[in-house]
């Protein structure tokens, strides 16, 4: 059993939640100050490095939208990234590919989520953005799916 | 500022959150302050400017203290309760409090609510005229995710408030609003012409509506709500308003609708008048290209639109500073690919240019 403790307000925590919601994974979650979690014995505090490392195989991202959710993370006000994705998504739709990676969601997907939806508390309407609100949509609808707390 | 309110016990943090023997800044109406909890329950809050101890107490798990004179000891709740996360949010204090109100809820103190039910409530933080901070509580450690899920569900209606908008008669023109391809199914897209923000959906049966973004109930977005396939449901208190006419089901209300013409793969509306036709285009092919944002206003992006082969520019005024370009491609050998870079390369200029 995954044993996960932190801040259930942080976007940190609500990253891993997302995973383990989504895919399925059975989980035990604590209220605490900072992120802990303990999952086939060993110890991780780096949410990241958790979400590539206890992602099933279906749900591993390919490098380059990996790296883009952690930019974004790291930089959830630059136009520029939103713009990107935007795009990105908008040539995917027409290319049957309606998740970053392709046609099903991944990591990477649920690594951008949290910085997307919070995006609006940081001053930046998504209304430039229509095809990262599809998949806003999208995403809300996948099975599992639970809302920032 | 109303002495009355001046006068008032005003809650500035959850007592959890001060570290002992840290600095905390904050802000009060209008006012930076800073707390400081020497150790236990003892805390210390004082004018940044100034530095002149303010009265201070401690009950309900929250810090209070007060710009004035607080003339009575701190009010009773009518359950105990613990802090359950506090949460900054652009919206007036007052606004927040009506809001949570509704149903069986109570008001202990100004800026205070319980509901009893749920055994939640929140404490309210004016921090400026347009923005506060939500303390939340629950009961217990057991309530926390309830307390926090309720004001989760509220939050996106507070902050969803828009003002009802006069479209300006200079408006008599068909403008491209979005691609039929942008209303996919259930889905509420979200855009503005002239400033008057819209909120376009495709029913179930094909049809695309073209509205104003307002739910004429209580003014929150409908872009936040549900398209149900027949009609669209505002996510505050559950009004449905029908395709094609905007009328409210089982309410005398309508939302405000304006008319929507498919064309050329491109959705046309106009705010006002009866204007001339949507542009005449004579092509035997024709492929809406994606549509591009541009942070200036209309008059520089017209002014900058190239005389490009196989492809036909629309600009859209979105707002005073916004415009987005719509573009068809005539020619199915021009990949779309080509015409996007063309088109967000001719966007960086005109946003150099503008800034």
């Amino acid at each position: 059993m995954i044993s996960l403790s932190g801040n259930a307000l942080s976007r940190e925590t609500y990253r891993i939640r997302l995973l383990f919601d989504l895919a399925g994974m059975e989980y035990e979650l604590r209220e605490g100050s900072d992120l802990s979690l303990v999952a086939e014995g060993e110890r991780f505090q780096d949410a990241w490095r958790a979400l590539s490392r206890l992602a099933p195989p279906d749900w591993q991202a390919d490098g380059r939208w990996f790296a883009f959710a952690r930019r974004l993370a790291a930089s959830p006000t630059e136009t520029a990234l939103f713009r990107e994705l935007d795009q990105h998504l908008w040539f995917g739709e027409r290319e049957g590919k309606p998740f970053l990676c392709g046609d099903h969601p991944t990591v990477a997907d649920i690594g951008c989520f949290p910085e997307v939806m919070m995006s609006d508390q940081a001053g930046i309407s998504r209304l430039p953005y229509p095809a990262l609100r599809r998949w806003t949509d999208r995403m809300r609808g996948l099975p599992g799916f639970t809302a920032f707390p | 500022m109303d002495r009355v309110v001046l006068d008032e016990w005003h809650v500035v943090a959850a007592l959890e959150s001060l570290s002992p023997g840290q600095e905390v800044p904050t802000r009060l109406l209008d006012t930076d302050l800073t707390l400081m909890r020497p150790a236990g329950t003892i805390v210390a809050a004082w004018p940044a400017a100034s530095g002149k101890a303010l009265p201070v107490c401690v009950r309900h798990g929250h810090v209070w203290t007060s710009l004035g004179t607080p003339p009575q000891p701190l009010f009773d709740l009518p359950f105990p309760v613990i802090a359950a996360g506090s949460v900054a949010i652009d919206v007036p204090a007052r606004q927040i409090l009506d809001a949570f109100l509704e149903d069986d809820a109570e008001a202990p103190h100004p800026y205070c609510v319980v509901r009893r039910k749920s055994a939640t409530g929140l404490f309210v933080q004016p921090v400026e005229d347009q923005s506060s901070i939500v303390h939340l509580l629950a009961r217990d450690q057991a309530g926390l995710a309830v307390a926090r899920l309720e004001f989760a569900a509220l939050k996106p209606i507070l902050e969803s408030r828009i003002a009802k908008q006069e479209p300006s008669p200079a408006m008599n023109a068909w403008y491209p609003v979005a691609s039929g391809a942008d209303l996919v199914s259930r889905h509420i897209f979200h855009t503005a012409l002239a400033g008057q923000e819209l909120a376009l959906w495709r029913d179930d049966s094909g049809l695309a509506n073209v509205w104003e973004n307002r739910c004429p109930h209580r003014d929150v977005r409908l872009t936040i709500g549900e398209n149900l396939g027949t009609e669209l449901r505002c996510h505050y208190h559950g009004w449905r308003f029908s395709s094609g006419s905007g009328q409210c089901v089982g309410i005398p209300a309508r939302v405000t609708t304006y008319p929507c013409v498919e064309r050329y793969g491109l959705v046309w509306t106009t705010l006002a008048g009866a204007p001339e036709d949507i542009p005449g285009l004579d092509a035997p092919y024709c492929q809406p290209v994606r549509a591009i944002f541009v942070e200036a206003p209309l008059a520089c992006v017209a002014a900058a639109l190239p005389d490009q082969s196989g492809l036909i520019l629309f600009p859209q005024p979105v707002s005073d500073t916004q415009t987005v370009i719509h573009g068809l491609s005539i020619d199915p050998a021009i990949p779309l690919r080509r015409h996007d870079d063309l088109l967000t390369r001719l966007r960086d200029q005109i946003e150099d240019g503008a800034a």
